[in-house]
């Protein structure tokens, strides 16, 4: 079946096609949008008829007046010719209906059909109306039936109550025998329209189709097969812009492409100047170019497409690429280089090939000329290589050793005879090179004899040196020990003076209290001597009033006789006091004598006081630069020790790079006597100057020796001797410190 | 009377000479003497004694003695001589002479090893 269509749908064209397609789609539509309007115009004219009598009843159905709902009914029957109205009650027995005599009868009996008394049985059990009429046929006359269920609402309660949802139904009959008939009529002008319509539509659709797409789409299938034909000349004119326009251009564009692809191909194939040509499958010739037909000698009208490959070149190049022959215009044979390949199209299927030739005649005879003279080189070069081997058979004896042999030249003054005279200038120049070399080894195996004696001789003092060295630190430690104990004691010697300082100035301070004494003396002295002179003068008036006392008594007479012997008394006392004075004056005048002199000794003692002290600090102070000088001495012979120390390290060093050294030097004994022998493999003519040259190198090195000999060795004494008889500082007598000290002073 | 003269020893650049002590009015200590006009030779000049004023002779020019200053010790002996006061300055009252017998001056003299060229006056 899908096959049958695919077929059909393959062979109709597009127009039908599209005609078929478009009486379905409009057809298909339309006939549903017809139907639905037929349909539901019958039904709501056949709603409207129920409505309007149901419409009437209801009011006086729910004020319970009976009457008018009779009277009402009556209206509807006299007025509405044919329509029939029950009212039933829950139980399908008619309380009201518009035929009278049909009260109290049930509803059964007037409902002729089983679904419409089906559908009152659920209205009346559910309470809700059927969701549509029902038309019941009886006698050739139609009837429409609505059924609405009435429902207890809330203005019945008062004669229903309200146990029951559902008080009854209300069952319409009209006839619509002439509803019917006008519906069909509308009916059928309806669906006389709408065909109409749909063979106008489909006919304009089928036009414009036809018009628009369908005729451009054939001429350019119709364009197309005559491109596919091989034409390739053909022009699409469809200068529109929709899609089928650009179709067209781009199938324009496409041809264009084409043509200037084989035309490209073409100019390609024109532009080859060498023999060209190319042949269909079958070997037969499709083209050749005039290269190729001079070269064959044949007019190619004559030959394309009727004669093959073969036929025409008469050489088996249509099969090979390699160097052929074949036979030109005059049936000569030419030799040619070919080089073909094979044309395809996209799937790969071969669709002939093609060749190009080339004349390779003049290649081939330089080839000839080249091979003679490679012939005439393979001469000249054995002959070449003879004269090498015997160079080179020289040579080998040179390596031997043997300098003796010389080559001999061929005389033709040729490279070769140059390289042979280069040769033996260089063997002489070796020659006398080697006698040098062998000289110059001898002198280096003296050489190295004498500095491994020198350097036997260089171990030896290095390892005295490393004993004076450990002697010298040993002393230089002596020695620090010793200036530690002289910085001890010049401290020591530094708060001893300072001491000194201070008794020297406690002796200054008593020396001017002494001073301060001797002057108060010397005021006591001054004022006794003041005191005696007053006794003096007391002494003289005294002796003067004796003798007054004399005289009066003496004028007195007689009765100044014991006045006489008082005042001599008197004189004689005053005489004795005079004497007394003068002996204490004289006393005095010497203890004044003693006592400025003593001032003058206070005085003295006073500046020796004060020189002591200016000494002693002067001596404390050089105390304290000495103790400082010692610090640093220490500091400085700590040093020293160190830099001893180091210098044993050096000195070790040095030891052991002797060591080295002498290793060296005997390899360097050895390597010397390996030149030595290996100078000596050389056979050479005179040697005669060597022996004086070693000659000389004797006599220098023995003067130097002797040199070297003529100075003393440097003795070594022993520092720690000197040492240990000396007295260390503090073990000198305290009085010749002291007598030392002194010495210092002065020199202050 | 059993006249037992007494005399005053006085000296005179280390010279002992003596007086009568009855020609002694007094003595006293030299003092400021105020020269006067016109005086020669050993005149020193005049002193004035308790409102007495009297002259005062320098015994070392009239000797012709070596010159001295003269000092508060040295002394003035006022005397009269031939009913006249006046005052003699010498060197050094040592000694009144009380002889308990016949003056022998020698013998008190050579107590004192002096020779006797001394005069009397």
């Amino acid at each position: 079946m899908i096959n049958w269509i695919h077929e059909l749908q393959k062979r109709t064209s597009l127009r039908a096609k599209i005609l078929v397609a478009t009486i379905v789609v409009v057809a298909g539509f339309t006939g549903v949008f017809l139907y639905q309007t037929v349909s539901f115009h019958t039904e709501s004219a056949l709603n409207q008829v129920a409505e309007s009598s149901q419409g009437l009843l209801k009011y006086p159905m729910s004020v319970g007046d009976s009457k008018t709902v009779e009277k009402q009914l009556k209206d509807i029957k006299d007025h509405m010719e044919g329509v029939e109205v029950y009212i039933s009650d829950f139980q399908q027995v008619l309380h009201y209906a518009s035929e009278e005599d049909r009260i109290h009868t049930s509803i059964i009996h007037y409902l002729w059909e089983k679904e419409t008394q089906r559908a009152l049985a659920d209205a009346l059990g559910t309470g809700l109306s059927p969701n549509q009429s029902f038309t019941e046929i009886r006698n050739d006359e139609a009837f429409l039936v609505t059924i609405k269920p009435l429902l207890n609402e809330r203005p019945c309660h008062h004669c229903h109550g309200a146990s029951k949802k559902v008080l009854g139904a209300m069952v319409v009959k009209h006839p619509v025998k002439e509803v019917y008939a006008s519906l069909a009529a509308a009916r059928n002008r309806l669906i006389i329209f709408s065909v109409v319509e749909i063979i106008g539509i489909i006919l304009v659709i089928n036009f414009l189709f036809n018009r628009l797409v369908t005729r451009r789409i054939k001429t350019l299938a119709e364009k197309t097969g005559q491109v596919s034909a091989g034409d390739i000349t053909v022009e699409v004119h469809d200068d529109s812009q929709d899609s089928i326009g650009k179709l067209s251009q781009n199938f324009d564009q496409m041809i264009r492409n084409i043509r200037d692809r084989m035309e490209y191909a073409n100019s390609l194939k024109l532009g080859i100047s060498e023999p060209f040509f190319m042949v269909d499958p079958d070997m037969k010739l499709t083209y050749m170019n005039d290269a190729a037909a001079k070269l064959s000698g044949v007019r190619s009208e004559n030959v394309l497409g009727k004669k093959t490959c073969e036929e025409v070149f008469k050489s088996d190049m249509c099969h090979t690429g390699c160097p052929v022959t074949t036979k030109n215009a005059e049936g000569k044979e030419v030799p040619i280089m070919a080089s073909g390949a094979a044309l395809r199209d996209s799937a790969g299927k071969i669709l002939g090939g093609f060749e190009v030739l080339r004349d390779i005649s003049k290649e081939v005879e330089a080839e000839s000329v080249l091979r003679d003279s490679y012939l005439k080189e393979e001469e000249a070069k054995k002959n070449l290589q003879h004269r090498v081997e015997s160079l080179s058979d020289i040579l080998r004896g040179v390596a031997g050793g043997d300098f003796t042999v010389k080559a001999e030249m061929s005389g033709e003054n040729d490279a070769m005879d140059q390289l042979v005279q280069r040769t033996n200038e260089t063997l002489d120049h070796m020659e006398e090179l080697i006698g040098q070399t062998k000289r110059a080894a001898l002198t280096v195996v003296m050489g190295v004899r004498h500095i491994s004696e020198g350097n036997q001789e260089l171990s030896q003092r290095t390892q005295q040196q490393a004993a004076t060295v450990e002697e010298t630190s040993a002393t230089v430690e002596q020695l620090v020990s010793n200036i530690n104990q002289n910085a001890t004691n010049t401290q020591r010697a530094d708060s001893l003076s300072k001491e000194a300082v201070a008794v020297a100035m406690e002796g200054g301070d008593t020396v001017e209290k002494t001073a301060q004494a001797m002057n108060g003396m010397s005021e006591s002295s001054r004022k006794i001597v003041e005191m005696m002179d007053l006794i003096n003068e007391i002494t003289f008036q005294t002796n003067l009033l004796s003798i007054n006392a004399a005289v009066e008594a003496a004028r007195a007479g007689e009765q100044g006789r014991g006045f006489a012997v008082v005042a001599n008394e008197v004189r004689n006392l005053a005489k004795r006091s005079s004497e007394a004075s003068k002996d204490i004056q004289n006393l005095v005048r010497d203890i004044m004598d003693q006592v400025n002199t003593g001032k003058e000794w206070v005085a003295q003692l006073e500046n020796g006081f004060k020189k002591i002290v200016q000494t002693i600090k002067q001596v404390s102070d050089a105390l304290s630069e000495v103790s400082l000088a010692t610090r640093e001495g220490s500091r400085g012979v700590e040093q020293i020790g160190q830099a001893v120390d180091e210098m044993g390290g050096v000195i070790e060093h040095n030891a052991s790079l002797v060591d080295e050294l002498a290793g060296a030097t005997e390899q360097l004994n050895e390597k010397a006597g390996l030149l030595q022998s290996m100078t000596d493999k050389f056979k050479l003519g005179d040697q005669g100057d060597m022996e004086v040259e070693e000659l000389n190198f004797k006599k220098s090195y023995q003067v130097q020796k002797k040199d070297r000999r003529g100075t003393e060795p440097p003795t070594i004494k022993p520092l720690r001797d000197e040492l240990a008889t000396q007295h260390p500082i503090e073990d000198k007598p305290d009085d010749l410190i002291e007598k030392e000290l002194d010495e210092g002073f002065e020199e202050f | 009377m059993s006249e037992i003269k007494q005399y005053v020893i006085f000296s005179l650049n280390e010279q002992v000479y003596g007086i009568e002590i009855l020609k002694i009015k007094e003595v006293v200590s030299y003092r400021k003497i105020t020269p006067l006009p016109n005086m020669i030779g050993f005149t020193k000049g005049i002193i004035n004694l308790r409102g007495i004023v009297l002259p005062v002779f320098d015994l070392r020019e009239k000797f012709n003695l070596s010159e001295t200053t003269y000092t508060p010790f040295h002394i003035i002996i006022v005397m009269e001589i031939s009913g006249r006061i006046m005052g003699v300055i010498v060197d050094e009252i040592s000694d009144v002479f009380l002889p308990m017998y016949k003056p022998n001056i020698s013998k008190a003299l050579g107590k004192k090893n002096m020779s006797l060229s001394s005069c009397w006056m």
